[in-house]
């Protein structure tokens, strides 16, 4: 009976978990609809199946590649060029853990953009013909199917962590994307960038933080507890620390910013209460170049 | 200060000891701050260190505590029941009796009556005494006064709280009778609640009651002291009363007594300064006739009670006089017909009827003329003479037609010679008779007679044979030769008079002179009366609407009973007669207390040991929900300050201020505008909340406005945009309102607001803006669904489509269609023909969108399906339009100006 029960508790999660699956995906789909319209093009030929242009046909070219409709308009005879393609391992870092869990007012939680922005970037990778896997994971892969382990890795059984590590060699092509709040001290930021990048310059830290983090919007008397309930601070009138809590914030998100301009990456603060889809067309953007 | 607090006093004292609980409350509120927020945080790390900076206090501020305290203190002083004023306890521990004065004059002080007994009932109360309950003025219908007792105080106060003024007089016998049936229960103190009159003599009351127990006299200020009115001496045409007051009235006190119709309409007042020397005053009042016939009551101003209304009967009110003739409204040719003369002499003094003879005498009225008329079917004869005998008077004029009749004359005072004298015939050489003064024992005695009244043609009576017809009939008016002019007789009841000429100018210059109307006014004084001859009255006068002790008409109850005509001069009112109207038909008499009451006498004499107070301020006031209601405001503010604390500070304060401004500021825009929309020509039009529309109907209007200037002598002073809800709408003779189906529905102020405005000569005009209603039906476009519904609540006059002809399409411009941005739309206007409204329509309805025509600024112009030439047509229905509300039936009439000249032409 225990263990029927039990079962059951375990189904109804796996359910709920699958739910939370299909609507990541789908708010990913969406986010990442507005992006692909503008195209991530690698402006070169290649053996990619999509056309890139015309070209006047010379010795060597196949047969086969001759567009004899555009031909036919002139005395010339063109050959169809494809665009080139370089398959790319993207890994993608979620951070996981309580503190992102956090949300004010309605803003959706830092967890949900997060892994939102997550699966949203993997789906343009893999819809652009690269490959995306997540960190300390090994199947890399261009398929729905791999983009859908991702998703359940991101809903269900990623670890714990604030910072991203690795035991693993990340090799000097593939690009580094970490998406968490990064509110840790600064040694821990360092030392986590520092042994991921060993002198992978392809990386992009996306600080995801709730508008409440970055203005402290309470008055009057607050007790505030981190997540966990460990630590406490029993602030009498929020209005007189405001300032001062502001400060210290900023001057945290600036280190975090100078950490990754010393290793080479690219840095960007995305605060909860702005578009996802906005924030992946600068995102994708900022990949493109 | 001291003082007013030594006057407060605690019923429930020992609640009191939970002030010393306060200090205890302060501690708790002290030690326990409201708690504090939970906010979980990811980014705590970086508030470390920060709390210790900041460096406000903890608990709450001083003031918040004191605050509470003050309620906390509030509440307990309110349990512990204070009293101000807090009134002797009775002394002694005998029964305690309440004596209430309920008679007529009681009205004046009623109040401080019923205050001063409840209060003396609530010390009994708290006493636990028993309680007997008196009143002076018998019960309705009876003859005993209302004695109720041993009582409990809870009973008597819902006895004392039913008493009620009553129009008679105190019967202090009765009371003795009371008393001395309560007095063998043992030995009781009595309280009266008097109103400062004594009815009689009270002495043997006051002796009895001051042995029995002890007695203490209330009495009102002398300003509250009763008033009252008695019927003025003098004639019966004369309108006057006498107000009298008793003796210490204060002087130089400004009264107002009213002469009012029998529904309470003033009439005319006359406000006087009484005064004490000249007691009882006569107020006279010079109204014009016309209007004195009305009048039905006297009433003292602002002092509603049986003995400050005195109601007029028929000596004084106009009397109803029937003249046989044609019909109401068949033409009179002025100066040749007798019925004008009639007409014109009695008009101002009565009620005239004109008809054949058997309507008037249903009608029954008081005095019928038959002007030269010679025969009439037996059965009105007999129903004439009937209603002679029942006491009516009946005036006849002799004529070219009575000449006729040869002798054969019926219901006249005398009989009648045949034939006619004329003294201006060929024959005779004497000058026409003149007529002379009347004699002393004439009721035409004192009125002037002109000495060039002559008379050219009578009838003569005979000579009467038998002596007891020569004593009952009289010789009014003589002419200077000795022949009689007037003359009457007694029939039955009632009365023949005879002037022995033409009631018109035909026979004599008598209905050309001033005496002619005043001796018509005489007699119609003594008509419906019985003091001239000796008509009687038999049978008895029933009751038809009686007094209430509030002065207040009333239908008669089963109690008031009718009173025997012969008695009725004698009959003063009582439980079983109040004051009032008794009559029956063709007589009315009012009952007044004022004819009735004796000298208005001050109860002053008390036996030694009696008190007598004067009714004051000193009754006991309790304090208890004066104390909780302080309690729950500051209980609600404190409420207000935690909100305030608790939300955002900032925001609140921004929210605060501009509320406080906009209710500042909002009255005084709003008298502002009243000003300026009053002092100018505005044309208005409804906000209907959609912004784009709204700026349209403005600049549509202005423009209309800038083309009424240059057009016509209409000056408009500007456009103004309403709120249905909010704003006066009185100002503007024409509103446009644009349907729009953004508009919300209307609220009950905002129909009131404009019903008020169509029921007041307003003119909407209603455009739906969807050119839809080609068809018969109003509503078939999207936004007549809106325009329906929102008339729906109002009360509209029917409407109809505009006809060809309508004043609005020839007010200044001549048009038969009314296009706007559309054209072709039906125009609907009232259906009725508008008389009270001036001829102008309260409603009109169209789909063409005028304003938009109208407002012809770029974007907009090129909206227009019809092109400037259509935009010039709506322009011209804009000036029509606004002529229309302006002038209303004035264009209406020139419209018929061709038809006028054509018939002045001719």
């Amino acid at each position: 009976m225990n263990a029927l029960k039990h079962v059951l508790a375990l189904r109804t999660r796996a359910e709920d978990a699958a739910a939370d699956i299909e609507e990541l995906i789908s708010s990913a789909e969406r986010a990442v609809n507005s992006v692909l319209s503008g195209e991530h093009a690698q402006r070169k030929s290649g053996g990619h199946e999509k056309f890139w242009q015309y070209r006047e046909y010379m010795q060597g070219d196949r047969p086969q590649d001759i567009d004899w409709r555009q031909s036919a308009k002139t005395q010339r005879v063109y050959a169809r060029q494809k665009e080139w393609q370089n398959t790319q391992d993207n890994i993608l870092w979620c951070s996981v853990y309580d503190g992102m869990n956090f949300k004010s007012g309605n803003l959706p939680p830092k967890a949900e953009v997060a892994k939102t922005l997550t699966l949203a970037l993997g789906l343009l990778f893999v819809r652009s013909g690269e490959r995306a896997a997540l960190l300390n994971h090994s199947n890399a892969g261009r398929s729905e199917k791999s983009l859908n382990a991702m998703a359940q890795e991101l809903c269900l059984g990623a670890q714990k962590t604030s910072l991203p590590t690795t035991n693993k060699d990340i090799s000097k092509n593939s690009s580094l994307v970490l998406i968490g709040d990064f509110l840790d001290d600064d040694q821990d930021l360092k030392r986590s960038f520092d042994g991921l990048s060993r002198g992978n310059k392809n990386g992009l830290v996306i600080q995801v933080l709730d508008p409440a983090e970055l203005a402290l919007p309470y008055d009057g008397r607050v007790v505030f507890e981190d997540m966990n309930g460990k630590v406490r601070e029993n602030i009498q009138h929020v209005g007189s620390v405001r300032d001062a809590y502001q400060e210290r914030i900023k001057s945290h998100i600036s280190r975090v910013e100078g950490l990754c301009e010393e290793i080479g990456w690219h840095y960007v603060l995305h605060s909860t209460d702005h578009s996802i889809s906005e924030a992946l067309r600068t995102l994708w953007a900022e990949i493109s170049q | 200060m001291i003082s007013a607090l030594s006057n407060i006093a605690f019923l429930n004292p020992w609640v009191l000891l939970g002030l010393g609980a306060l200090p205890a409350i302060w501690f708790l509120l002290r030690v326990m701050p409201p708690p504090p927020r939970l906010v979980n945080f990811p980014a705590v790390r970086f508030l470390n260190g920060l709390a210790s900076q900041q460096k406000t206090p903890s608990h709450t501020p001083w003031w918040i505590l004191l605050l509470r305290l003050l309620i906390a203190a509030l509440v307990i002083l309110a349990l512990s029941h204070p009293v101000y004023n807090p009134a002797e306890e009775l002394s002694g521990d005998a029964p305690v009796r309440l004596i209430v004065d309920n008679s007529w004059a009681s009205a004046h002080a009623w109040d401080e009556q019923m205050q001063a007994a409840e209060d003396i009932l609530a010390r009994a109360s708290r006493a636990e005494r028993e309680v007997y309950v008196l009143t002076t003025a018998p019960k309705a219908g009876e003859q005993d006064v209302l004695s109720e007792g041993p009582l409990s105080a809870a009973q008597a106060v819902s006895i004392i709280q039913a008493l009620e003024t009553l129009p008679w007089a105190a019967r202090y016998d009765a009371m003795l009778g009371a008393i001395e049936k309560q007095n063998e229960q043992g030995v009781i103190k009595s309280f009266w609640f008097g109103h400062g009159l004594e009815e009689g003599r009270a002495d043997a009351l006051i002796k009895n009651l001051q042995e029995n127990g002890g007695l203490h006299y209330f009495s009102p200020a002398p300003e509250r002291l009763p008033l009252l009115l008695r019927p003025a001496k003098g004639s019966g045409m004369d309108m006057a009363v006498n107000l009298d007051a008793p003796a210490a009235f204060s002087n130089a006190r400004r009264i107002t007594i009213q002469a009012q119709t029998g529904a309470g309409q003033v009439l005319d007042q006359q406000e006087i300064d009484l005064d004490e020397s000249s007691l009882p005053m006569r107020v006279s009042f010079d109204m014009p006739a016309a209007l004195s016939k009305d009048v039905m009551q006297f009433r003292i101003a602002g002092q509603p009670s049986a003995g400050g209304t005195f109601i007029l009967d028929d000596n004084f009110r106009g009397r109803s006089v029937g003249i046989a003739g044609p019909s109401d409204d068949a033409e009179i040719k002025p100066f040749i017909e007798d019925i004008y003369y009639l007409k014109r002499a009695l008009e101002p003094y009565s009620e005239i009827q004109i008809g054949n003879i058997a309507d008037i005498l249903e009608r029954s009225p008081s005095m019928i003329i038959l002007p030269d008329i010679a025969a009439m079917p037996a059965q009105t004869l007999n129903a004439l003479e009937q209603w002679v005998n029942d006491g009516g008077l009946l005036l006849r004029f002799a004529g070219p037609k009575l000449a006729e009749q040869n002798g054969a004359g019926f219901l006249t005072p005398m009989p009648l010679r045949a034939g006619k004298r004329s003294t201006q015939g060929s024959m005779s050489w004497d000058n026409s008779p003149k007529l002379t003064n009347f004699e002393k024992d004439s009721p035409f005695y004192g009125i002037d007679i002109h000495d060039d009244v002559t008379v050219r043609q009578q009838i003569l009576p005979q000579p009467i044979a038998g002596i007891s017809e020569q004593e009952s009939a009289k010789i009014w008016a003589n002419l200077d030769d000795g022949t009689p002019l007037i003359t009457a007789n007694a029939r039955g009841k009632g009365m023949l008079v005879m002037i022995h000429t033409t009631a018109s100018a035909d026979w004599s210059d008598f209905a050309l002179s001033g005496s002619y109307v005043e001796v018509l006014k005489r007699l119609l004084s003594l008509s419906g009366r019985s003091q001239i001859s000796d008509i009687k009255i038999d049978g008895s006068l029933n009751p038809i609407w009686v007094l209430g002790g509030d002065g207040q008409k009333q239908k008669p109850e089963s109690w008031v009973k009718p009173i025997a005509a012969p008695d009725f001069k004698t009959t003063s009112p009582g439980p079983a007669h109040p004051p009032g109207t008794y009559g029956q038909s063709g007589i009315q008499k009012s009952l007044n207390l004022g004819s009735h009451v004796g000298t208005l006498k001050i109860m002053d004499d008390m036996p030694s040991g009696a008190v007598k107070k004067i009714y004051g301020d000193d009754y006991e006031q309790a304090l208890m929900p004066k104390l909780l209601l302080g309690a729950l405001i500051l209980l609600m503010f404190d409420w207000l300050l935690m909100i305030v604390f608790m939300s955002n500070f900032r925001l609140f304060t921004r929210a605060a201020t501009v509320f406080i401004f906009v209710v500042s500021a909002a009255p005084m825009a709003q008298a502002n505008d009243d000003i300026k929309y009053a002092s100018g020509l505005y044309l208005a039009y409804i906000q209907t909340g959609d912004s784009a529309l709204d700026n349209l109907s403005r600049a549509g209007l202005e423009n209309l406005s800038r083309a009424l200037e240059q057009r016509t002598s209409a000056q408009p002073a500007g456009v103004a945009g309403l709120n249905a809800e909010t704003d006066q709408l009185s100002f503007f003779p024409l509103i446009y309102w644009p349907i729009s189906n953004v508009q919300k529905p209307l609220s009950e102020t905002a129909l009131k607001n404009i019903q008020h405005y169509l029921d007041h000569g307003g003119t909407i005009l209603f455009d739906t803006r969807d050119q839809n209603m080609n068809g018969r039906s109003i509503a078939s476009g999207a936004n007549s669904g809106t325009l329906r519904t929102t008339i729906e609540a109002l009360n509209v006059p029917p409407l109809t489509p505009i006809a060809k002809d309508h004043v609005l399409g020839r007010c200044f411009y001549l048009m038969d269609n009314f296009p706007g941005r559309y054209s072709g739309g039906t125009l609907w206007v009232e259906q009725n023909n508008l008389n009270g409204r001036d001829g102008v329509s309260s409603i009109i309805i169209g789909s063409n969108d005028w304003v938009s025509a109208w407002a012809m600024n770029g974007a907009n112009q090129s909206m227009l399906s019809g092109g400037s030439r259509q935009q010039e047509m709506a322009q011209r229905f804009g000036v029509n339009l606004v002529m229309y509300a302006l002038t209303g039936n004035y264009k209406a009439d020139q419209v018929h100006v061709p038809h006028i000249l054509e018939r002045l032409g001719r």
